[in-house]
C-alpha cells in the first residue's frame, strides 16, 4: 500500500484566529488524551499536523494549514478520518471561510472537500515527496515495534540466551562490518556541483558576517516533547523567471532521483518524510517533514549530507545565504526565521525513530518465517511438508 | 577582523590551560551590589586576572603561574556593569536565556530530580526568570592555587576585596580538587579526552589533529571555516578604544574576541549506590569490573575498552596511547567498547556515521574543553553505604558556541536514549534515569531506561539503570578577554 500525502490551507475568519488557536493549542498538548482530535482512532495515519500561518508580509488574513500522510488512497482515507474526527475537524474548519459546516463529517463531502481546496501539484508545479519506508503502513510499523519489543524481553532470559548461543556456534562466523568509505570526489561531481551551485546564485565559501540566531520560543516550546519532530517552513520564490524555473528544475529531478535504499532519505538516516511544494499559485513554496532527535543534528544532516539539495531548492527563495547550507549560522537563522511552529503534531509511532522501524521490521519478517503458512506450512503451527 | 594568531596576553588563562599544577580551586559566585564600586574591583581584578602568556624563566622556559584568577559572566552580570542594552542581543541566544529557560531543561534532562527549582547554585526556586530568582548570579570568580592553604588565603583576600565593594555571595562557595591519582568519584581516571586547539602554545599530547581555534575562542575560525558569531558594542561605548572595530559591523567594536563562553554544572555522584548496583548484579568481581569499565567505555585506569576489550592494559593508560583510537576499524559494533557508553557517546569520534572520514569532521563540530573538579572527600574503598556526604564534580567546560557543542553533547549524544540506533539507552553513567539505586522512583521522574552491552552472538541488556549523577546547579558565562574586561570596568586597559 502507497503513503500519500494531503494538505490544505484556508483563510480563517478575521474574528476566529484567537479562538482557533487556542483550541488548536489544547488539543496539541494532549495529543493522546484530547476529546476532540483522537487521531489514534485513524489507523492509516502516520503522521498528521495543524499549524496557524501568520498573515504574510504580502497581505490576506492568518491562515490554517492542515496535512496528514496516510496509507492507501485520499478517497478511503478521508472517509477514515469522517467517521473517526470528522467532528473534530468540523469544529476547526468551522472557522475558516468557505467551509460549510458538517461537510467533514461525511466522507464524500469531505473528499469533494479536500479535492477542491488541497495543495495539487503538475507538470509547471512540481513537488518532491521523500519517504523512508515506502509501502509500510503506519499499522505496520506499530506491530513491528510490539514484536520487537517482545523479543527484546524474550531475549534477556537465560533460556532464549543459550539457545542463540546454540545457533551461532552451528553457523560459521560473522563477517566484521566494512566501514563504507567515501567515493573520492570525481571531477564530474566537482563540475557538476560547482555548477549547480552558480546556476542558482551560490557562492559556496562565502559567510554572512556576524549572525545571530534568535529562535521564536513558540518553536522551542513545542520542540523535543518526542522523539521525532516535525518541521513546517514556507518560504517566498524569488519572483524572476531563472529562480522560478530552476526551482522547478530542482524540485523535478530531486523527486525522480530518490535514494532507493530503505530507511534512508538522501542519505540521511533520521527523515521519516520530506516534501516540497510549490503553494499560493507559485508564489511560496512548502517544505513539510518529520524527522528525529534534535534540531541541532538535523541542521548537522542538512549540511553534512544534503547541502547541495538544500542549495539548489531554497537558494530560489528570499532570504537564503549567498554562502548555501555551509555558511552554517546564516542558514540556521534563515531555517529558524522562517519555520513555523505547528500547534498540533501527531505521529501514529512518536517514539519509534527510523532506525528502530527498520531493525524492528527486520526482526518481525525473521519471525515471519517461523509462521509462514503459504508455501511450505507453518512450523509454529506444525503444518509442514504440505509444499515440498 | 579576526586573528590568525593567538593573543596570549589577550585570552584568560583558563581557555588554554587546565592548570594540572594548581590541585585546589574555588569558585565564588557573585552579585554587583552598587555598581561604581563593583567596576573599581573589576578594574583592578582585570589587572590580575590570569592569561594565557605565561612568564619566563631564565633559561626561556614558561614559568607556570603559582595561582590563578579567572572571571567570567553572567547575561546580568554583564547587563548590570552596563554593556549597551541593544547590543545584549547580539550575545548567543542560549547565554541571553541562561540555562534554566525551560524548553532548555527539557533538551539538557533538567527535569524531575535534575529540575533548576532544586538546584543549590543558578537556580531557579520557584521563579521561572532568572533575573528574578533570589540567587540570582552576576560574576563567577575562579582562583586556583597550588595547596589547601593557599587557596584559603586567597579566597579571604579576595572575599574582603569584593565585599568592600558592595559584591556579594549569590550562592555558596565551591571548592574542589584535582586528586593526585587522576581519579573521579566513581574510581575512574578522569580528564583524559580533551580536544588540542590548532596555534595553542600549550604543548600538544596527541599527535592526532587538533581542533581549530575557534571552536573555543572568537575571532578566530571555527570547523566551518567561518568566524563564532561574536557580540559587538557601538564604537561610541567604547570611549577608551579597549575593543578593536568590528570588521564585519561598520561604527561596532567585537567585544567578543578573545572571549569564550564558559559552561558550568554541579554533578553530584552517588558513589555508594554505584558500587552497589554493580555488587548486587554481578557477584563476580571481575564481572563487576568489567561491566563497569562497559559503562564508561574504559577501564578503571583509563585504557580504553576499544583497544583492550578484556583487561586492563598498563602500557594503554598513560597519554598519547590511551586518547589514540578511533572506533570503525577497531571496535565498529561495540562489542569492545559498548555503543552506547559514557565516552562514546561523549565523543563518538568516527563513529556516528557510516562514513569514518565524514563521521569524524562531523563529530569535531561538537568538541568541548573540560576543566572539571572534584568536590567532597572520597567515599573510603569498600564502604556500599552512603555517608551522607556530598560528593560529585564541578563540571566546566569551554566553547564558543554553546548549542552546536555543550548543549548538543548533552542532548544528541548523552541524554538521547534512540542515539546510534539504540531503543532506550541514554548515557548509562550520567543521564537522568528514574531513581538512584534501592530508592523509589521519583514521582516526578517515571522514566526507565536500559544499559545495551553488545556482544556476539546475543546482547546483555540492563533494564531499569539507576540515577548515578544528579544535576545540583548550573549556568552559562561569558569569559571575556583581558581588553573587554577593562571595557567593562569602563577604565582604560593599562599596558
Amino acid at each position: 500500500m502507497t503513503q500519500d500525502e494531503f494538505t490544505v490551507i484556508l483563510n480563517i475568519k478575521s474574528d476566529r484566529v484567537k479562538h482557533v488557536t487556542a483550541l488548536l493549542t489544547d488539543i496539541g498538548q494532549d495529543i493522546q488524551g484530547n476529546k476532540t482530535m483522537r487521531f489514534q482512532t485513524t489507523p492509516s495515519t502516520h503522521f498528521a499536523r495543524w499549524v496557524v500561518l501568520d498573515p504574510t508580509a504580502s497581505g490576506g488574513g492568518s491562515r490554517l494549514l492542515f496535512s496528514c500522510w496516510f496509507d492507501g488512497l485520499l478517497k478511503d482515507y478521508l472517509a477514515e478520518l469522517a467517521a473517526s474526527i470528522g467532528p473534530g475537524i468540523d469544529t476547526i474548519w468551522t472557522n475558516c471561510e468557505g467551509y460549510q459546516p458538517g461537510c467533514a463529517i461525511d466522507g464524500s463531502n469531505l473528499y469533494a472537500f479536500v479535492i477542491q481546496n488541497m495543495v495539487t501539484t503538475g507538470f509547471f508545479r512540481p513537488q518532491i515527496f521523500l519517504c523512508a519506508f515506502p509501502g509500510l503502513t503506519a499499522k505496520r510499523i506499530q506491530a513491528c515495534a510490539r514484536i520487537r519489543e517482545a523479543f527484546d524481553t524474550l531475549l534477556d532470559t537465560e533460556q532464549a540466551q543459550q539457545l542463540v548461543k546454540q545457533v551461532a556456534a552451528l553457523l560459521p562466523p560473522p563477517k566484521p562490518p566494512q566501514p563504507t568509505v567515501e567515493n573520492p570526489t570525481s571531477w564530474w561531481s566537482t563540475f557538476t556541483t560547482n555548477l549547480a551551485n552558480r546556476l542558482v546564485g551560490v557562492q559556496p565559501g562565502y559567510v554572512a558576517p556576524n549572525t545571530n540566531v534568535q529562535t521564536d520560543p513558540k518553536l522551542l516550546n513545542v520542540e523535543d516533547q518526542v522523539t521525532q519532530n516535525q518541521m513546517t517552513i514556507i518560504s517566498a520564490i524569488k519572483p524572476q523567471i531563472i529562480p522560478r524555473l530552476a526551482l522547478r528544475i530542482a524540485l523535478w529531478v530531486g523527486h525522480r532521483n530518490q535514494p532507493t535504499r530503505f530507511g534512508t532519505l538522501s542519505n540521511v538516516a533520521t527523515i521519516h518524510l520530506a516534501r516540497w511544494i510549490i503553494i499560493d499559485n507559485g508564489k511560496n513554496l512548502l517544505f513539510e517533514s518529520n524527522y528525529d532527535g534534535s534540531w541541532e543534528s538535523y541542521i548537522d544532516d542538512f549540511g553534512d549530507l544534503a547541502s547541495l539539495g538544500m542549495n539548489v531548492i531554497w537558494a530560489n527563495c528570499t532570504g537564503f545565504p549567498k554562502g548555501g547550507s555551509l555558511d552554517i549560522e546564516a542558514f540556521k537563522k534563515v531555517i529558524r526565521d522562517h519555520q513555523i511552529p505547528a500547534q498540533v503534531f501527531y505521529s501514529a509511532y512518536p517514539d519509534q525513530t527510523v532506525a528502530n522501524i527498520y531493525y524492528d521490521k527486520q526482526i518481525t519478517e525473521g519471525l515471519e518465517n517461523l509462521l509462514n503458512t503459504e508455501d511450505v506450512g507453518s512450523f509454529a503451527a506444525g503444518v509442514l511438508g504440505s509444499g515440498i | 577582523m579576526a586573528n590568525t594568531e593567538f593573543k596570549p596576553d589577550e585570552i584568560q588563562g583558563i581557555i588554554v590551560s587546565g592548570y594540572a599544577h594548581l590541585l585546589y580551586s574555588a569558585y565564588l559566585f557573585l552579585r554587583f551590589g552598587e555598581i561604581g564600586a563593583g567596576k573599581q574591583w573589576l578594574a583592578e581584578i582585570a589587572k590580575e586576572t590570569t592569561t594565557s602568556q605565561y612568564d619566563k624563566s631564565s633559561d626561556g622556559s614558561p614559568l607556570k603561574p603559582d595561582c590563578a584568577l579567572n572571571i567570567a559572566f553572567t547575561c546580568e552580570g554583564v547587563r548590570a556593569l552596563g554593556y549597551p542594552p541593544d547590543s545584549l542581543a547580539t550575545f548567543a541566544e542560549e547565554f541571553r536565556q541562561g540555562m534554566v529557560e525551560q524548553s532548555r531543561s527539557r533538551r539538557l534532562g533538567d527535569t524531575g530530580p535534575n529540575a533548576p527549582d532544586k538546584w543549590e547554585i543558578g537556580g531557579t526556586q520557584g521563579s521561572q526568570d532568572p533575573a528574578s530568582a533570589p540567587g540570582q548570579i552576576d560574576v563567577l570568580l575562579i582562583l586556583q592555587s597550588k595547596t589547601q592553604d593557599e587557596l584559603r588565603a586567597f579566597c579571604d583576600a579576595h572575599k574582603e576585596r569584593f565585599s568592600r565593594c558592595g559584591l556579594i555571595e549569590a550562592a555558596p562557595k565551591q571548592v574542589g580538587y584535582l586528586a593526585p591519582d587522576g581519579k573521579e568519584h566513581f574510581g575512574f581516571t578522569d580528564g583524559i579526552s580533551q580536544p588540542e586547539i590548532e596555534g595553542s602554545p600549550k604543548k600538544t599530547k596527541y599527535d592526532d589533529a587538533p581542533i581549530v581555534a575557534g571552536e573555543f575562542l572568537l575571532g578566530y575560525k571555527n570547523s566551518y571555516g567561518s568566524f563564532p558569531p561574536t557580540p559587538t558594542v557601538p564604537a561610541t561605548a567604547d570611549p577608551f578604544n579597549n575593543l578593536r572595530l568590528s570588521a564585519d559591523e561598520p561604527g561596532a567594536r567585537d567585544f567578543g574576541e578573545n572571549g569564550s563562553y564558559l559552561v558550568f554544572r554541579k554533578l553530584e555522584q552517588d558513589v555508594a549506590g554505584f558500587r552497589r548496583y554493580f555488587r548486587d548484579n554481578f557477584s563476580d568481581p571481575t564481572q563487576c569490573a568489567l561491566m563497569q569499565a562497559k559503562f564508561v567505555g574504559r577501564w578503571q585506569d583509563g585504557t580504553p575498552l576499544a583497544l583492550s576489550p578484556l583487561s586492563p592494559d598498563p602500557k594503554l593508560t598513560a597519554a598519547p596511547q590511551n586518547n589514540r583510537f578511533l572506533y570503525a576499524d577497531k571496535d565498529p559494533q561495540g562489542f569492545g567498547c559498548p555503543i552506547g557508553s559514557h565516552i562514546r557517546r561523549t565523543n563518538p569520534r568516527d563513529s556516528v556515521r557510516a562514513d569514518p572520514h565524514g563521521s569524524l569532521v562531523s563529530v569535531n563540530r561538537h568538541r568541548i574543553i573540560r576543566r572539571g573538579v572534584s568536590y567532597g572527600e572520597r567515599l573510603p574503598a569498600d564502604t556500599y553505604t552512603d555517608d551522607g556526604k556530598p560528593r560529585g564534580l564541578l563540571f566546566f567546560c569551554i566553547n564558543a558556541d554553546i548549542q552546536r557543542q555543550f548543549e548538543f553533547v548533552q542532548q544528541t549524544w548523552v541524554n538521547d536514549p534512540k542515539f546510534h540506533g539504540l531503543y532506550n539507552d541514554p548515557d548509562p553513567l550520567i543521564a537522568n534515569n528514574g531513581a538512584r539505586y534501592g530508592e523509589p522512583i521519583d514521582p516526578s521522574s517515571t522514566d526507565s531506561y536500559n544499559m545495551t552491552v553488545q556482544s556476539y552472538p546475543v546482547r546483555t541488556r540492563l533494564t531499569g539503570i539507576p540515577r548515578f549523577v544528579t544535576v545540583r546547579g548550573g549556568a552559562y558565562f561569558f569569559l571575556p578577554s583581558i581588553s573587554a574586561l577593562y571595557f567593562l570596568a569602563g577604565v582604560k586597559k593599562h599596558l
